[in-house]
């Protein structure tokens, strides 16, 4: 029976106050409001597993650069791991609030600010690197405390402003938001500076006039803004990148755990991109709304575009270590592992690499949005409230990228020698339109609320974006260059392998048709305090069989039942 | 008279209810008997030949039952699906004005019998009998750890050689199928009928005769040549083995290890890590002789396939890169599966017309240390004379204790029980 074992306690300590003072001295503060909180936590999982290595394996057990042995791990041993960490967490929020008359310009305003840190104070993973919990882990530990805090601050000020134009009203709505991220180090080009988001809504009344014997309003508004998103500590502080190489990989028969040797040269690349900018996301909209009596009806439509968003792309370069050739050693003769100095060797170069993250997403969004709500129809005690909406999405990145192959070709992997760079555009188009129609019936005197539901999924359609499998150009171990892909690339026994094959039908479009569905609720409301819910969602659906590349598609829902009680006291 | 009335009124229209369903046409068809017709589609090579005798073994895929035939009029099905196999002896004049007896094999397999389908096509091809090596044991299950893990690195390929004559290994190429046969899709293009297609490609060094073969004499091929009961106490000694394939790799989380023994020469592997042989045993083995050279093979050989992979999920459209061996080169082929599992062979019949294998569902926990033997037929000159029909499921005896286990009397399972058996195939004793 293998021995697994493990140990988890988590503890956690949070204070948070939030006090308001109402100023009624001052006359253009009205308003103070302070918020603030503190968490710690303590976390620790100790594990206590026995492994058994399904094959040999190696265990890297440098944590610095150059040569070095590598243990074999050969047979069963018993691993002890501690996970380690205790993140502390603080925030402060200072906002005022206030108004004041500006001729006929009516202002209510918000000013504030907030300040966030974030730290782990934990060892992290503890292990012995000669007997690691898995038998093929080649990372290293990291301590939590070594990784630096983070602390991001931000201002902002914002004034809603009312201004009547006879009988037209105007209100503005503007505000801008500075966020950085204070004590960041200056080779980082985010180091010091302050980014800032303006917000602008604008909303135009028209004067009211009668339609069919009722009150009836029309107003246009547009808006526009940007947000800034801050990177993570795993994106701004991302452990460095250990690269082993097996330089001798020496197994001997006779006497296997004394006189085998593994040599190991380890290079330590940092994979921190200094480069990293914030995301940022600009969206702007127009919307038109109209009230009818008491019907209201909105109709919006809006464009969002992030050109900034992270993402890991991956970097290769060659790398250098010496072969060692064991073949000539005879084990009858060792009386302890071989002497690297004695074998014969040879200087190799392989390609290798690893992740950056980098600032190459793309996504564009845009869609039309629609609210209708109507006024209760007598007769039946019902009123209507219609939502819809058009979406479409485009996720791209902007960047090309090195992807390599996983074969062996000739008794050496192809990626050793050789990685295609690629303009794919990795993305897709997505896009849907929906209607969810709501009836709600409310008969008052019986304290019941009868719901309908109807949602309507008219389309999805998801579209990938077409992928070039050709490289564009690949790099060469040789010189650690790029070069062109020709067509007599594509004849070499090692180089055709670069070519990555799509079939055609993955780029085509794929619509999920119609799916309709409705759902039912009823509630009864007894006395003062008890409110009893029964529904059936999906009760009734429509969901007709589709063809995908060539087959029949089978839609099947099942409807669900519930029951919902709510006691207030 | 009122009571007979009644009584009239309940027995009518209970005689009439009772006759009023006719048998549906379709009822009597289960014990019908049908002539099929047979259609043998002979190659463009004997297409002038006379038939000396023929044979047809059909096999009821439902009830197991099985009947001979010598003549195609003597056929007589009832409705529903079956197995056919067909065995023709022809004589073909030869150019010099000779005769030649040639032996011809067909094989369909899965051909539903109706009243609307009486045909049966049989592709019939002239059977190999390549002179050359055969595969005569597939260890591909590998032994457990005393405490129930899996261990890798002990499994192994023995090949045979079965002729009269010398053979010499140099050159030999040792195959794993890309397609698993479990699995079935409809690819694009469908090569199978004139090339295997392979993801791992492993050749026995030499110049030419550095690796002769005697008659009767065999050469084992392992994953790792090392003495495994050093790391696992249920493995055994591979360090005697001739051959090992041995995957270099740069990177510590993808390690093997070089045993003393000879490696073979690693033309293509799909994987970058170490390559093992399928432990459930889903794929096909096989030998090839390419008569070409590797960097001209390596340039030529690599096609690409369409297929649509269709799950609840949704419908996915794959395209794949692999090499194909043309059928011509490969010398023998053994097809492993499981009972519950299998679903087709991914080679032309015309290399193997059955299965075998260890275990009888996926994830079989009976399967490990068995391995997968060719039968015995007699004893020549003190040396085995072993069975080879093309046919895996005829040919080979599965579920056996591997050849090594009986040779070391090493562990039969987890617990670590010795071996004492010692048998030519896995069942005919020594």
């Amino acid at each position: 029976m293998k021995m697994n074992e493990f140990k988890s306690s988590y503890n956690r300590i949070n204070y948070t106050s939030d006090l308001t003072l109402t100023l009624n001295r001052i006359a253009w503060l009205k308003t103070l409001n302070l918020n603030a909180s503190a968490s710690y936590q303590a976390d620790r999982l100790e594990r206590h597993k026995e492994v058994a290595p399904q094959r040999a394996s190696v265990a890297p057990t440098s944590m610095e650069e150059g040569v070095h042995d590598g243990q074999y791990l050969l047979n069963g041993y018993v691993a002890d791991y501690v996970s380690d960490g205790k993140p502390l967490n603080l925030f402060v929020k200072l906002r005022g609030e206030g108004s004041a008359r500006l001729g006929r310009l009516n202002n209510r305003y918000k000013v504030g600010g907030e300040w966030t840190f974030s730290k782990n104070y934990g060892d992290g993973q503890v292990y012995d690197l000669t007997r690691p919990l898995s038998a093929s882990w080649t990372t290293r530990p990291r301590a939590y405390k070594d990784i630096p805090s983070l602390q991001v601050l931000s201002f902002y000020a914002e004034d809603n402003a009312t201004l009547p134009l006879g009988a037209h009203r105007l209100e503005v709505q503007a505000g801008i938001r500075t966020i950085q991220i204070p004590g960041l180090d200056e080779r980082y080009s985010m180091s010091g500076r302050a980014y800032i988001d303006p917000r602008f809504n604008g909303k135009w009344t028209l004067p009211p006039f009668s339609l069919g014997g009722r009150n009836a309003e029309v107003y246009l508004a547009a808006g526009w803004g940007a947000t800034t998103k801050m990177p993570t500590i795993a994106y701004l502080f991302p452990q460095v990148n250990y690269n082993d190489f097996i330089q001798l990989n020496y197994y001997d028969v006779q006497n296997p755990t004394e006189h085998s040797r593994i040599s190991l040269r380890t290079y330590i690349d940092p994979t921190v991109n200094y480069h990293l900018r914030p995301a940022v996301n600009h969206k702007w909209e127009v919307r038109l709304g109209a009230t009818l009596g008491k019907n209201r009806l909105t109709l919006t439509y809006f464009q969002e575009r992030l050109r900034s968003g992270f993402r890991f792309s991956s970097y290769y370069a060659p790398y250098t270590y010496t072969k060692y050739d064991a073949n000539e050693v005879h084990s009858e003769d060792l009386k302890a592992a071989p002497d690297l100095a004695t074998l014969p060797s040879e200087e190799v170069k392989v390609l290798d690499g690893y992740s950056k993250v980098d600032n190459g997403s793309r996504l564009d969004k845009q869609g039309v949005e629609l609210t209708l709500s109507t006024a209760r129809w007598r007769p039946i005690s019902t009123a209507l409230t219609v939502t819809g909406a058009w979406f479409r999405s485009t996720y791209s990145n902007s960047q090309m990228l090195y992807q390599p192959v996983t074969v062996v070709v000739d008794n050496q992997p192809v990626r050793n020698r050789y990685i295609g760079y690629y303009n794919c555009d990795d993305g897709r188009v997505n896009e849907q339109l929906n209607t969810n129609f709501m009836f709600d019936t409310q008969i008052t005197r019986w304290g019941l609320v009868f719901t309908t539901s109807v949602q309507c999924m008219w389309y999805v359609s998801t579209r990938r974006l077409w992928q070039n499998g050709v490289p564009d150009s690949y790099l060469d171990v040789a010189d650690g260059e790029l070069h062109p892909y020709t067509s007599a690339s594509r004849q070499d026994p090692i180089l055709q392998h670069l070519v990555r094959t799509y079939n055609d039908q993955l780029f085509s479009r794929l619509t999920v048709p119609t799916a309709v569905y409705i759902n039912l609720k009823a509630t009864k409301i007894i006395g003062k305090h008890l409110k009893v819910a029964v529904f059936a969602n999906r009760m009734l659906d429509y969901l007709p069989d589709y063809k995908s590349n060539g087959l029949t598609v089978r839609r099947i829902s099942d409807p669900y039942f519930g029951m919902e009680l709510n006691f207030t006291l | 008279m009122k009571k007979l009335f009644y009584i009239f009124s309940l027995i009518v229209p209970l005689m009439v209810a009772l006759n009023a369903c006719d048998d549906l046409p379709g009822d009597d068809q289960s014990l019908a008997m049908i002539v099929p017709e047979v259609h043998v589609i002979l190659p463009d090579t004997v297409r002038d030949g006379r038939v000396v005798s023929e044979r047809y073994e059909v096999r009821n895929v439902t009830t197991g039952r099985k009947a001979i035939y010598l003549s195609k009029d003597d056929i007589d099905l009832s409705v529903g699906l079956y197995d056919v196999s067909y065995e023709t002896e022809m004589q073909i004049t030869t150019p010099d004005g000779g005769f030649d007896t040639l032996h011809l094999q067909a094989y369909e397999p899965s051909v539903l019998i109706r009243e609307t389908n009486r045909t049966i096509t049989l592709t019939a091809y002239v059977t190999r009998n390549a002179d050359d090596f055969i595969i005569s044991e597939i260890f591909f299950t590998g032994s457990l750890r005393p405490n129930g893990s899996q261990y890798y690195g002990d499994d192994y390929v023995k090949i045979f050689n079965n002729t009269d004559h010398v053979l010499y290994a140099d050159g030999l190429t040792f195959l794993e199928s890309k397609f698993v046969t479990t699995q079935k899709y409809n690819y694009t293009p469908d090569i199978m009928s004139q090339a295997m297609t392979v993801q791992a490609l492993y050749t026995i060094p030499g110049s030419g005769k550095d690796y002769p073969v005697q008659p009767g004499e065999e050469l084992w091929i392992v994953d790792t040549g090392i003495d495994h009961r050093v790391a696992n106490e249920n493995s055994f000694d591979c360090s005697g083995a001739d051959f090992e394939w041995y995957d270099v790799s740069t990177q510590p989380a993808h390690l093997d290890i070089d045993g003393p023994v000879t490696n073979l020469d690693k033309w293509y592997c799909y994987t970058l890590s170490f390559f093992v042989l399928h432990n459930r045993g889903f794929r096909a083995w096989a030998l090839a002789r390419i008569p070409i050279e590797k960097e001209q093979y390596l340039a030529n050989y690599s096609y690409t396939y369409n297929y649509i992979i269709i799950v609840p999920a949704g419908v996915y459209p794959m395209s794949q890169t692999a090499y194909k061996v043309p059928n011509d080169w490969i010398v023998d082929a053994v097809n492993c599966s499981v009972e519950a599992e299998r679903v087709w062979n991914v080679t032309d019949p015309s290399l193997d017309r059955g299965w075998t294998y260890c275990g009888t569902m996926d994830h079989d926990k009976t399967r490990y240390f068995h391995s997968v033997r060719r039968k015995m037929l007699y004893l020549k000159n003190g040396r085995p004379v072993l069975k080879d029909t093309n046919n895996s499921t005829e040919d080979f005896n599965p579920h056996c204790i591997p050849s090594e286990i009986e040779n070391q009397g090493t562990a039969i399972d987890v617990n670590g029980t010795p071996c004492t058996q010692r048998t030519w195939d896995g069942v005919t004793p020594r």
